[in-house]
């Protein structure tokens, strides 16, 4: 990167850290550190709900998926606006009249401690473990691209977060999402703007989305009923829902969000936006994704997207196998360029479907035989779970976009992952200290003892989740464990809360061991090979029924009025 | 502790239930326009 994309990259992250601590106010008591007082407009918590949920994997892995598969990944989000919907007229009026500052403090009332005590305690173990993931997976990318050590890179991306959110609370991580929210949307305008600009002329927009829609990139909906297929119309509007329920409901990490508003209304209000606004964000994401696809139709692209391993398979002993397959990839890459314009032009001029054939039978032949080059790296480095489809964008941007803007870029995918790790590290240490310190060891305390307490679980958490990135990154595989980890909690989670308020008879006893029958049934249910949309679904579920049967035979019933909050 | 009256400061909050059924007319739009250029490139 140029010394003027590193003066921006620092200076924005400067920037970023100073301006969240100065907006900062009443830092000194327990409500302010919190829940900011609840004095959050409603544009300001929902930007920060969008946010927490966008993370450096969305820029990076998102946009790779639209390159690769296009629009087919934005089915996930099908069942978000329903699910906002329902936490709107549901779960966020009891939350926020029962005045808590964490989702679980709610099941004590409702239910037990215990309830509240193992609902807490999964959510800080799979919260924990992701924060750390959401520092590793862009670390490991971020290194390579902008030359820097994983170490280095993922303390670039973890420190300014724990030193706002220590120091400055959850308004320090409201408003710092904001400008990160306005970045991130202006530089992916700016970058979708500039790949249109860099098409041939005779081909334009039009040309390059048709040839996107060739390659079928972008049909939006797949009404295959496979249960193991993870993108379908079905698993997004089902799966998807109960998971959307599940992460924008139970998950504190984004209950605190909008506990932070100023009123009900706003509460509601700030999860709409995402209702709104999140389809069409995916789809500006995924939209880049295909974008870059139709650039590199025209503009040669290198056979592997991460320099260094090319470089590290160049040295070793399958040298000539990777430079006989570069052969064969630069002759299938002028080859498809030129069925493309003939593709294109015959579309545009309306004069049929000339050149489609040959268009696709050198796309698939450059798959291949990108398959074939990933297959030689993963051989060489002994990283069997290397993704080039990560290093697409990123290298785009390094590679084509001048200087200034590749500096604005690089920070807009650093930020990504910081404020998700911030809002993350915020809610873990809400947990720790309301559901654990607060409730079991230090129940009567000042306010500066327990903000004192709140800033060292901020800062533990920051440790926690650094070493869990670093031990992430060299072991690839746990990636995949943590994601796989986190579904078996979500649903069965959701389902405590849908007995809390869907079913006025159920006791602790029911959603307590209701819960433990959950995981247990979605443990099971995981070895079928069914997708992990559909996980979620089957924990809600679980909990449900079994918690609804053993409330109506053990332990006495609540009174209605103890039922409601 | 509540009831599941509604308080005040709900009662004087504009009304919020046409963005419930808005929310799913925009998603309905959204689709019908992501499916419209799917085919319009093809």
């Amino acid at each position: 990167m140029h010394y003027i994309d590193w003066i921006i990259l620092v200076g924005v992250m400067a920037w970023i850290v100073w301006d969240g601590l100065r907006r900062t106010k009443d830092r000194e008591h327990l409500e302010g550190y919190f829940l900011a007082n609840r004095s959050i407009p409603w544009w300001a918590a929902g930007l920060s709900v969008m946010a927490t949920q966008l993370s450096a994997i969305t820029m990076i892995g998102t946009t790779g998926q639209g390159y690769t598969d296009g629009m087919r990944l934005i089915q996930l989000y099908y069942g978000l606006p329903l699910a906002m919907v329902i936490l709107s007229v549901t779960l966020v009026p009891f939350f926020y009249r029962a005045r808590v500052y964490t989702a679980y403090e709610y099941l004590e009332r409702r239910f037990d401690p215990k309830t509240r005590s193992l609902t807490s305690l999964l959510f800080l173990l799979q919260r924990g473990m992701s924060c750390g993931v959401i520092i590793s997976a862009p670390a490991v990318v971020m290194s390579i691209i902008l030359g820097l050590d994983v170490t280095a890179t993922a303390f670039l991306i973890g420190l300014p977060a724990i030193v706002y959110t220590v120091f400055g609370g959850v308004q320090a991580v409201t408003w710092t999402d904001v400008k990160i929210m306005v970045l991130i949307i202006g530089g992916l305008l700016v970058t979708v703007l500039l790949l249109i600009l860099g098409l041939p002329d005779q081909i334009g927009f039009s040309g390059a989305m048709h040839l996107a829609g060739v390659t079928g990139r972008l049909k939006p909906i797949d009404f295959t009923w496979d249960p193991q297929q993870t993108y379908t119309f079905w698993s997004g509007l089902i799966g998807g829902t109960f998971l959307m329920l599940s992460y924008f409901g139970c998950d504190q990490s984004q209950v605190q969000r909008y506990l932070t508003a100023d009123s009900l209304h706003s509460a509601r209000h700030s999860l709409l936006m995402s209702a709104y606004w999140k389809i069409p964000l995916q789809v500006l994401v995924l939209l880049v994704g295909i974008l870059v696809y139709g650039f590199y139709v025209f503009t040669p692209p290198p056979m592997l997207f991460n320099a260094v391993h090319e470089r590290e398979v160049q040295q070793s002993a399958r040298a000539s196998d990777y430079a006989a397959l570069q052969g064969q990839f630069d002759t299938a890459v002028a080859a498809r360029r030129q069925a493309a314009e003939t593709t294109a032009t015959a579309w545009q001029r309306g004069t049929g479907r000339d050149g489609e054939v040959e268009f696709l039978a050198a796309d698939a032949e450059l798959k291949r035989i990108r398959g074939q080059a990933v297959a030689i790296v993963k051989g060489v480095s002994g990283d069997s779970n290397y993704n080039d489809v990560n290093y697409v964008f990123p290298t785009f941007l390094t590679t084509y976009l001048p200087v200034g803007l590749v500096g604005l870029m690089m920070v807009a995918i650093i930020l990504a992952a910081t404020d998700s790790i911030a809002a993350e590290l915020n809610s873990l240490s809400t947990a720790t200290v309301i559901d654990f310190y607060k409730r079991y060891w230090k129940v009567e305390a000042t306010d500066a003892h327990y903000l004192n307490v709140s800033k060292l679980a901020t800062a533990f958490w920051g440790l926690f989740a650094s070493i869990v990135a670093i031990w992430a990154s060299e072991l690839g595989s746990l990636i995949e464990v943590v994601n796989r980890f986190g579904s078996f909690f979500y649903g069965s989670i959701l389902g405590v809360f849908m007995l809390a308020i869907l079913w006025r008879r159920a006791n602790g006893t029911g959603a307590f061991v209701g819960l433990i029958v959950g995981l247990l049934t979605v443990l099971a249910v995981s070895t079928t090979g069914i997708s992990f949309l559909w996980l979620n679904l089957v924990g809600a579920v679980a909990v449900f029924l079994s918690g609804m049967i053993i409330s109506e035979f053990a332990g006495p019933r609540q009174p209605p009025s103890a039922a409601r909050v | 502790m509540r009831t599941n009256e509604p308080d005040l400061e709900e009662r004087d909050a504009p009304p919020i239930r046409h963005h419930y059924v808005l929310v799913f007319v925009v998603q309905a739009l959204t689709l019908a326009t992501l499916w419209f250029v799917s085919r319009l490139f093809l």
